[in-house]
């Protein structure tokens, strides 16, 4: 419990450093993006930055405070370091990997079902081999029941046929008869 | 700091660079290795296949610990202290006091392990303690701390030249305070072009803004552990109590009690652990028991931090009686400030106060420090790049950072494949040695060092958990079942991280300067 306390106070002081981090005016210059007129949160990210660690200070969490102090120097030295670039590669990392999650997961989805092609590959021959086992075995099945259903079909039209053409034949014997 | 005049300013300068630049290079070594050996319990249990736990001391030991008493001479009964191994079983040391043959009190003990469950011995030794021979299973994690410590030179002078690099370490931090006039303005400012000696002082700058702290932090206490030992002991007693050791240690410790020896039975083990865990919410890590059988006797147990504490603490029990004496200060004889304030220098510098979640956060502290004091000496010398005496002293300095990780590798991979034939001792440090050669051998390209070095790393931590495995390591299997996850979480570590630096190197960002490297010079 003690830990998952400490693990948010330092989310929490994060989120205040990040908010410094990319309003700060010496920082946006030097790599020549535009000023911010003023930090509109200011008071808020320092109350982000530095309630968590007085909240451990006060609760005399002294293991809590000193984890929280450690990894706030160390990741607040990583949010710092990151350039403007590294943040926007960053960000292009994380959106391409979600897209390219998404279609992966989709094609994935496509090949079990056997709408699309496994590549070539020992691994893939090996799954498209029982993906197509899988769905010719469904067909045969299909089919199967099919031919079940066309001989009960047949079954039965033959049994018909045999009653019309004991009707048909007396019938024929009788107009043999009278002629 | 506006007070300081251009004079003064240059003078701490010459302090702050020179005292970097002359130390700067064992003060890498010493703190990328404190940041590793942070881990010492894990890479133990990671390297020797360790499937059990420590339990500590369990809640039934008195029965056990009669019996196994009977079978030791009373002499010995003077000091025995009861504690958990990492092979989960108990280990008794009994233990009496004689003169060493250099004139100085020395221990001779009996240490038997036990079975906790069957009270079975399983293995007795006796001798004088500093005979005791090491574990050679524990020879990699020995290595590296013995690295750290004392730079791997004999007592004590690995310890005053550790403790000297700590206060060049202070000496830095402070002297980088007074230099750095905007240090709270520039902490937001990442490093410019790295390829620029601006973009080398923002690394620098910034990494030391963040850092300045625990450096401090990390310096005093490291010092005061090098120095206490080494230094600190021997000149208070020489300068305060004429050389008599013992005189100083009673008056830090209090005057020992006039004892009374005559027989009177133990107070029951079981009920004094019940009581010390029920009053702390805590565990037992070891028992102490001072003049065992006699009236005097006396019972001091070690429990863990408790939650949301730093330093583990010692509650004190009469031995006939049982009855509760209070929490025993670790120094002094009474609860005080320093007591407080010497109980917090261990667990401030090891980050073994909350387990697995304190010693990461000191592990990338650690290497924030090294990061700082590799820049700081990298920016040295590129300001004086125009002399070719630093810059071979660059191309020395990037061998060292990438060295020292390769070395120690290599290390590992001797004790490794020596493992097996029960010889890791020796073989360990000859496999640095190794490492430290292969590194100047890959190093001696200038244009290529830093480059080739990494390959070397990056191929080093994918092959290490193989190498691993093959030699009789846990499985990933066998480490699961057990919940020992200091195997999979090493292997994977090392794995990741390799993949990640080949991966890096095959693609694009191999061409680019590396990353303490800053190519072309300005």
């Amino acid at each position: 419990m003690s830990l998952w306390l400490t693990l948010i106070a330092i989310l929490i002081s994060l989120a205040g450093i990040s908010y410094f981090a990319s309003t700060d005016n010496r920082r946006r210059s030097i790599h020549r993006m535009p000023q911010i007129e003023r930090r509109r949160f200011a008071w808020l990210a320092r109350l982000f930055t530095f309630a968590p660690g007085i909240v451990l200070l006060l609760s005399t969490n002294w293991s809590g405070l000193s984890i929280w102090a450690g990894a706030v120097m160390v990741l607040g030295w990583n949010i710092a370091a990151l350039t403007p670039k590294n943040y926007s590669d960053l960000k292009q990392f994380i959106l391409s990997s979600k897209a390219q999650l998404t279609q992966s997961a989709k094609t994935l989805k496509n090949r079990f079902a056997g709408r699309e092609p496994w590549p070539d590959g020992v691994t893939y021959t090996l799954i498209e081999k029982a993906t197509k086992r899988r769905t010719i075995n469904a067909e045969v099945s299909q089919l199967e029941a099919r031919i079940v259903a066309l001989e009960a079909r047949l079954h039965r039209l033959e049994s018909e046929k045999a009653e019309l053409v004991d009707v048909i034949q007396p019938e024929a014997k009788r107009t043999k008869q009278s002629d | 700091m506006s007070f300081l005049t251009q004079a003064k300013t240059k003078r701490i300068v010459a302090v702050h660079g020179w005292s970097g630049v002359v130390l700067g290079l064992l003060l890498y070594v010493c703190i990328f290795t404190g940041s590793i050996v942070v881990f010492q319990e894990e890479i133990d249990t990671w390297s020797q296949g360790v499937l059990t736990h420590n339990e500590g001391v369990g809640p039934r030991v008195d029965h056990h610990f009669r019996t196994a008493a009977r079978e030791v001479d009373e002499k010995y009964y003077e000091e025995i202290t009861i504690f958990g191994t990492p092979d989960g079983n108990v280990r008794y040391l009994f233990r009496t006091h004689v003169t060493g043959e250099n004139g100085g009190i020395e221990d001779d003990v009996v240490q038997l392990t036990v079975n906790p469950e069957t009270g079975e011995v399983v293995d007795r030794w006796e001798g004088e303690i500093t005979e005791r021979e090491r574990n050679p299973k524990a020879a990699l994690g020995d290595f590296w701390v013995d690295l750290h410590v004392q730079l791997y030179m004999p007592r004590p002078w690995g310890l005053i030249v550790t403790g000297i690099l700590g206060l060049a370490m202070m000496a830095a931090a402070v002297t980088g305070i007074l230099l750095h006039k905007h240090l709270i303005r520039d902490a937001f400012v990442a490093a410019r072009d790295r390829a620029r000696l601006v973009g080398s002082r923002d690394l620098h700058v910034l990494a030391g803004t963040w850092g300045l702290p625990f450096a401090i932090v990390l310096a005093f206490t490291g010092a005061f552990f090098s120095f206490a030992i080494s230094l600190g002991l021997p000149v208070m007693a020489m300068l305060a109590f004429g050389g008599d050791q013992a005189a100083l240690m009673e008056a830090f410790l209090g005057a020992s009690k006039d004892l009374d020896l005559s027989p009177a039975p133990l107070a029951s083990l079981d009920y004094i652990i019940a009581d010390a865990v029920a009053r702390t919410d805590s565990y037992v890590q070891a028992i102490e028991i001072k003049n065992y059988n006699s009236v005097s006797a006396e019972v001091s147990v070690r429990l863990a931090a408790a939650a949301g504490s730093l330093s583990q603490f010692t509650l004190g029990y009469d031995g006939v009686t049982r009855a509760f004496l209070g929490e025993s200060p670790g120094f002094g004889s009474a609860p005080s400030l320093s007591d407080d304030l010497v109980s917090i220098i261990g667990p401030l510098h090891f980050g073994n106060f909350a387990g697995f979640a304190s010693k990461t956060v000191w592990l990338g502290l650690g290497l924030a420090v090294a990061y700082v004091t590799a820049t700081g000496m990298l920016l040295w010398t590129k300001r004086r790049e125009e002399v070719p005496l630093w810059q071979r002293f660059r191309q020395v300095i990037i061998i060292t950072i990438w060295g020292l990780p390769v070395a120690m590798l290599v290390s590992a991979v001797f004790y490794f494949v020596t493992l097996p034939a029960g010889d890791p001792e020796w073989w360990t440090p000859a496999g640095f040695l190794a490492g430290v050669a292969i590194a100047l051998l890959v190093g001696a390209d200038r244009e290529l060092a830093e480059r080739r070095l990494r390959l070397c790393f990056a191929l080093l931590c994918v092959s290490l958990p193989i190498l691993r495995h093959l030699t009789g390591g846990a499985s990933w299997s066998e480490a699961l079942v057990a919940g020992q996850i200091s195997v999979l979480a090493i292997d994977i570590l090392l794995l990741v991280g390799g993949f990640i630096l080949l991966k890096q190197m095959r693609s694009g960002r191999s061409n680019e300067p590396g990353m303490f490297v800053q190519e072309p010079a300005e």
